[in-house]
């Protein structure tokens, strides 16, 4: 239980760290376009995340990050936004995959700064199989946990939803999942989030 | 009463989630102190004089590490009885190939340093990433003890964005964070990813390499235990070299 707790706070400590806005912008992007399906979309991302990042350390994805592949992962992340723009509600098709495939291109990109519990994760990935996926998801649930709770906001609080809704909110999903995914395609995805990173921390 | 049971949960959600951020926020150490306080204890226990290093051809001017006080140390695991495990050999380390360059060393390949040591400490790192920073203590530790009894260590600065790639801001943060070690510039990552075979690569990534070139430790992570294991293994080596 301990470890458990441990793993959720190590994830949660790292939210605002360069490393970690690579997997958490992307998401968060994605919750506010997919208007009537945030939660799905926010759950399903969790979890693409947490089994593309443990696949890789467990060594069941040999994809690397570079050359034709992230041009084809920018289009790809083109059309999980389209995907969550246009899905109709929770049960459908587009919010699962939206989500599950994002989720799957940001744990895949994700080049982690590895603490303490991460990397007892990441060191036993290939020996401790469903031990260390489902520590992977915990410690996901962490560090994605600012998406989770907007998509959860509206159920507890309605004029939060509402807000929500507003078209503009989409439009600035949208803005930023196209900057994403032309980041992506040209191969700067990592250098703008860390000017970005540098820049609001006046490094 | 279906719909507003569904808004508790969510409101309950919202405001452990919201807790948890803001007790994670105040609560977190972020100084390294637990790893370097766990190699200072394992120091404590070794038989190991500490010693005067001799000075480097270092380019990079740095401050001494933190001293790390004995009184601070965390708990010494109690020793058995038991013969220790033989240390795995867990593959042949490659080269250090395509740099951009050495800081701290006249050194020009890792051939070169390993040729001069019994051990050598490869670590991947960054001195943006912040677990990076964590262990930094613990190497300079390790370094101090080690160093003149065979064991060196190598930092491979592999950037993660663009400002760490800037040879100025690396030599700028070794000498802040007390890097005195040799440092090699993997500028475009090149080493990073053979290394660290697969799709991806973490930072810090630490690997011991013996005196046969073969890898006799490889971890990922910045914890405690981790940088422990580091400093019995290193000690383990000499003692059986």
């Amino acid at each position: 239980m301990s470890t458990i707790f441990d793993t959720l706070t190590e994830g949660i400590g790292v939210i605002t760290w360069a490393c970690t806005l690579t997997a958490l912008v992307p998401g968060l992007a994605l919750v506010f376009v997919a208007r009537r399906a945030r939660l799905t979309v926010a759950l399903y991302y969790t979890a693409g995340a947490a089994f593309l990042a443990w696949a890789q350390a467990a060594g069941h994805w040999w994809v690397s990050a570079r050359g034709a592949a992230v041009v084809i992962a920018g289009v790809v992340a083109a059309g999980t936004y389209s995907a969550a723009w246009r899905a109709p509600g929770h049960s459908s098709p587009l919010a699962t995959g939206a989500g599950l495939v994002g989720g799957a291109l940001a744990g895949w990109l994700w080049r982690p700064c590895v603490g303490e519990l991460l990397g007892d994760i990441l060191n036993d990935a290939s020996t401790a199989g469903p031990r260390t996926l489902g520590l992977m998801f915990i410690y996901m649930v962490g560090v994605l946990l600012p998406l989770l709770l907007i998509a959860t906001a509206p159920y507890a609080v309605p004029a939060v939803g509402r807000l929500l809704d507003r078209l503009p909110f989409a439009i600035a999903g949208a803005l930023v999942g196209a900057a994403y995914a032309v980041a992506l395609a040209i191969g700067q995805y990592d250098d703008l989030i860390g000017e970005l990173y540098r820049i609001s921390s006046g490094n | 009463m279906k719909a507003s049971l569904g808004r508790y949960v969510a409101a309950g959600v919202l405001l452990v989630g919201v807790a948890l951020i803001v007790w994670t926020a105040v609560d977190a150490p972020d100084d390294g102190s637990g790893v370097a306080e766990a190699v200072n204890a394992q120091s404590a226990t070794s038989q190991t004089a500490p010693s005067e290093a001799p000075p480097t051809t270092a380019t990079v001017e740095a401050a001494p590490p933190e001293p790390v006080t004995a009184t601070t140390a965390a708990p010494v695991p109690t020793t058995t009885t038991e013969a220790p495990e033989p240390i795995p050999v867990l593959g042949t380390a490659f080269t250090l190939s395509k740099l951009d360059g050495w800081l701290n060393t006249g050194a020009t390949s890792l051939e070169e340093i390993r040729a001069d040591n019994e051990i050598t400490v490869v670590q991947f790192w960054t001195f943006g990433c912040r677990n990076c920073k964590k262990t930094l203590d613990a190497l300079a530790q390790l370094h101090a003890d080690f160093r003149d009894r065979g064991v060196e260590v190598v930092g491979v600065h592999s950037p993660e964005f663009g400002y760490e790639a800037d040879v100025d801001n690396i030599i700028e943060a070794a000498a802040e964070l007390g890097v005195v070690w040799p440092i090699a510039l993997d500028t475009t990552k090149y080493n990073f990813h053979v290394w660290q075979e697969g799709p991806t690569g973490y930072w810090p990534r630490v690997y011991v390499i013996d005196s046969d070139n073969q890898i006799r430790f490889d971890r990922r992570g910045d914890g405690a235990h981790t940088y422990r294991e580091l400093y019995a293994t290193v000690e383990r080596l000499l003692a059986e070299a």
